[in-house]
């Protein structure tokens, strides 16, 4: 997998401000020693009245992946909103997702790239 | 000595002085009590005794944080205690980001003593602890609270627990109210009010630091997999993933599990539709601290016609579920309504159940217009029932009455409205069906802080097909789970009593409680050893919860209880739900009591626990204590 092409996109609109990016970022940046907020390279910044939430990424994409090849942080995103792939790859989701809002609200709250379909590629043993 | 897991450090803060103390947590009491809920429980039985009346300065407010609060198990999830004006316990738990920022500044627990002589508040941002002046943050609602604490200090990502007008005013059941629409702790509110608290503001930096991290990820992996839409096997994953109880409406009002009109139906129409919430009124998700659902909690908005601009963050609990109980069929009014309790901090469910009780009364003839100083209270009329609720708030004519909690207002009122109370120790129930899930019934009845439904939920089975056969329980899951027989309901209820309250010290979520995880505690113990390197078993494990319960039992018995109060409300033993054709639940209780205090170990007649079955948990000092007070033969 070549993660020069790939890049980290966030679809704020659906970030539910969990948090789950920046403390597993702090977690395997600290040499899996605890959770602290500040040790990782993603910052949640949010307006704290529900509005908005925006992950701050500071980060070249490089550390531990597991066996999917994800790094933590998009492993553990529970909405989907934060996604690691190349450019075309994220304009096509977010085309089929804006075309799933306008026919099914529960789309604001979950991207179709995660539900209701396998909520994340097949492992090649599954092929 | 090193902590894993815990911080180490218990903050105790003098209001009256104005003096902040750092202790050093003890080991022993970790072991037995675990954090959060247990410990708290240790900390208000030896320090609270009978003797101290709630609104006493020796009464005592306590935040407690577990030790796996700041990991992604904790979900923010904080526990407060105090002694409930009823004199029970009053406990309750709240999500949020809260808890994590204490953990994360370096605090277990906050022990909350005596009354401020004028309004303060408390600042924590890492070591600096700060008690200050409030004058000019009293009388706010509480997201003003939270707006001028944001500009005071200067720090965005503060999170605030603060009460509101109610609690300011002593209202009975007013709760803690935290950033982002997060609330717990009925009856905690006005003991903060009692005690000239206005807020507590924590913003932390440092570590919760783990004993196995490589072991604790891959333990989350798996519990992660239970909330996997790919291979769940839990009916109510999709559900919780997408729109929680708002999409259980239909089931609701088929089962006859809603309290429409007081309780006096099952069956409510018009409805409200969840599509319509989704569609119109939700705009986009919002979390608990690492919360593992999408859209466990949501943003809500209205954005025209009636109150535009009104909105909020919603969790868990279905709007419209609630709705039926006044008669309201609209959501501007509902979602209003929620946005008046969430700025000054009342419960909705007295406010909810307290009105519903009025306007039955109002319907019987019992009070009239002279009474409700003019308002027609009659089920359907939500612009009364928004009127009555700030009423309430601002303890004004006959809202001061219903102020006072349903079961105080019955007795004021008197002339048979006794009859018409849905209130359990004095508190007014939750929105939890009773007639058509025994199982409901029976651990509403016994619940030691009221009627709270986080102390044994789930109480619906995993899916049969997932439980492995090898798997030895407790109960037996296909009569225990039977909603309408009183077959093996002690031992089902015992069980998710000691459980949920594993879950709730260490903490986590009891939503979070899917799939095999709420009968099968291994993940849990996993989850616990590798965070604070301790090494026990299931069954030492097990012991902790049962012990919890038996402590928090002791206590409630201490201040008087007895198996005369572990009752439900008498609508549920005496009246039928006509449309579904269900009976009330009658003599059944009382066999299913019978059950649950002879599992327990506690004597039938007075509910009170046997000394051999503290000594065997670990509590001879607790069953001295019961004895010197003459409790125990």
């Amino acid at each position: 997998m070549d993660s020069d092409s790939k890049v980290f996109v966030v679809s704020s609109d659906l970030c539910s401000g969990c948090r789950n990016c920046e403390i597993w970022c702090g977690f395997i940046t600290g040499k899996r020693r605890g959770f602290a907020p500040d040790a990782g390279h993603i910052h949640l910044h949010s307006d704290m009245e529900g509005k908005l939430n925006i992950p701050e990424l500071d980060c070249s994409g490089i550390c531990e992946r597991n066996e999917v090849g994800e790094p933590i942080c998009v492993e553990m995103c529970p909405t989907g909103c934060l996604i690691f792939t190349n450019r075309e790859d994220f304009e096509r989701k977010r085309t089929s997702w804006e075309k799933a809002r306008r026919v099914q609200p529960v789309f604001k709250l979950i991207v179709p790239w995660k539900y209701p379909y396998p909520w994340r590629e097949l492992r090649k043993e599954e092929l | 000595m090193t902590w894993h897991g815990w911080t180490g450090t218990i903050l105790r803060v003098d209001l009256a002085a104005g003096k902040v103390t750092k202790e050093e947590l003890s080991r022993t009491m970790t072991r037995d009590f675990i954090g959060c809920r247990g410990l708290n429980t240790a900390y208000l039985y030896s320090e609270v005794g009978p003797e101290i009346g709630p609104f006493d300065p020796e009464n005592k407010l306590i935040f407690g944080a577990g030790p796996l609060e700041g990991t992604p198990i904790g979900m923010g999830r904080v526990s407060i205690l105090t002694k409930h004006p009823n004199r029970f316990l009053g406990e309750g738990g709240a999500g949020g980001h809260w808890a994590a920022e204490l953990k994360f500044a370096g605090y277990d627990v906050i022990i909350l003593e005596n009354k401020a002589a004028s309004p303060v508040w408390l600042l924590i941002v890492d070591d600096q602890v700060e008690l200050l002046d409030a004058a000019w943050l009293w009388g706010k609602d509480t997201k003003e609270k939270h707006k001028l604490i944001r500009a005071k200090t200067g720090i965005s990502g503060i999170h605030v627990a603060s009460i509101g007008p109610a609690g300011e005013n002593l209202v009975a059941n007013a709760k803690v109210q935290f950033t982002l629409d997060h609330s717990g702790g009925k009856g905690c509110g006005t003991i903060m009010g009692d005690k000239k608290l206005a807020a507590i503001a924590v913003k932390g930096s440092g570590i919760v630091s783990l004993a196995d991290g490589t072991r604790f990820l891959e333990t989350y992996r798996k519990f992660r997999q239970t909330f996997d839409l790919k291979s769940t096997k839990d009916l109510f994953v999709p559900s919780w993933s997408f729109n929680s109880a708002n999409m259980l409406l239909e089931l609701f009002n088929e089962n006859g599990w809603v309290h429409a009109h007081n309780g006096q139906r099952g069956f409510f129409e018009p409805m409200l539709n969840d599509v319509e919430y989704l569609d119109r009124y939700v705009v986009r998700p919002e979390s608990s601290f690492c919360c593992p659902f999408p859209a466990c909690g949501r943003r809500y908005e209205i954005k025209e016609g009636l109150f535009a601009g009104t909105g909020g963050d919603e969790r868990e609990v279905g709007f419209a579920q609630a709705a039926p109980i006044v008669g309201i069929a609209s959501y501007p009014h509902v979602i209003k309504f929620r946005d008046m309790c969430n700025r000054a901090g009342l419960d909705e469910d007295q406010a909810m159940y307290s009105i519903a009780w009025a306007m039955e009364c109002y319907e019987r003839g019992i009070i009239s217009r002279k009474d409700t100083d003019g308002l027609e209270l009659r089920f359907g009329k939500a612009d009364e029932f928004l009127t009555m609720t700030e009423r309430i708030i601002q303890r004004k004519g006959f809202g001061d009455v219903l102020a006072k909690g349903v079961d105080e207002a019955a007795r004021l009122v008197g002339r048979g409205s006794e009859r018409y109370t849905l209130s359990i120790k004095g508190k007014e129930i939750e929105r939890m069906p009773q007639r058509n899930g025994y199982q409901m019934a029976l651990a509403l009845a016994v619940c030691e802080c009221g009627p709270d439904h986080t102390r044994w939920y789930p109480p619906y089975p995993p899916n049969p097909k997932s439980i492995p056969s090898d798997m030895e329980l407790p109960f037996d899951p296909y009569s225990a789970f039977q909603t309408r027989s009183v077959e093996d309901k002690g031992r089902l209820v015992k069980w998710l009593y000691d459980s949920r309250a594993i879950v709730e010290s260490l903490p986590s979520c009891v939503y979070m409680i899917r799939g095999l995880l709420g009968i099968d505690m291994s993940l849990w113990l996993d989850l616990y050893n590798s965070c604070t390197g301790e090494e026990g078993d299931v069954q030492e494990f097990l012991k902790i919860g049962t012990r919890i319960v038996n402590l928090e039992r002791a206590y409630i018995v201490r201040e008087g209880f007895r198996r005369e109060h572990d009752t439900l409300p008498r609508r549920m033993l005496e009246d039928p739900i006509v449309e579904h054709g269900i009976p009330p639940i009658g003599e059944n209780l009382s066999v299913m009591l019978d059950q649950y205090y002879e599992i327990r170990g506690w004597d039938q007649k007075t509910a009170i626990p046997k000394e051999e079955t503290l000594r065997n948990l670990g509590l001879q000092i607790v069953a001295d204590d019961l004895k010197q007070r003459g409790l125990l033969a």
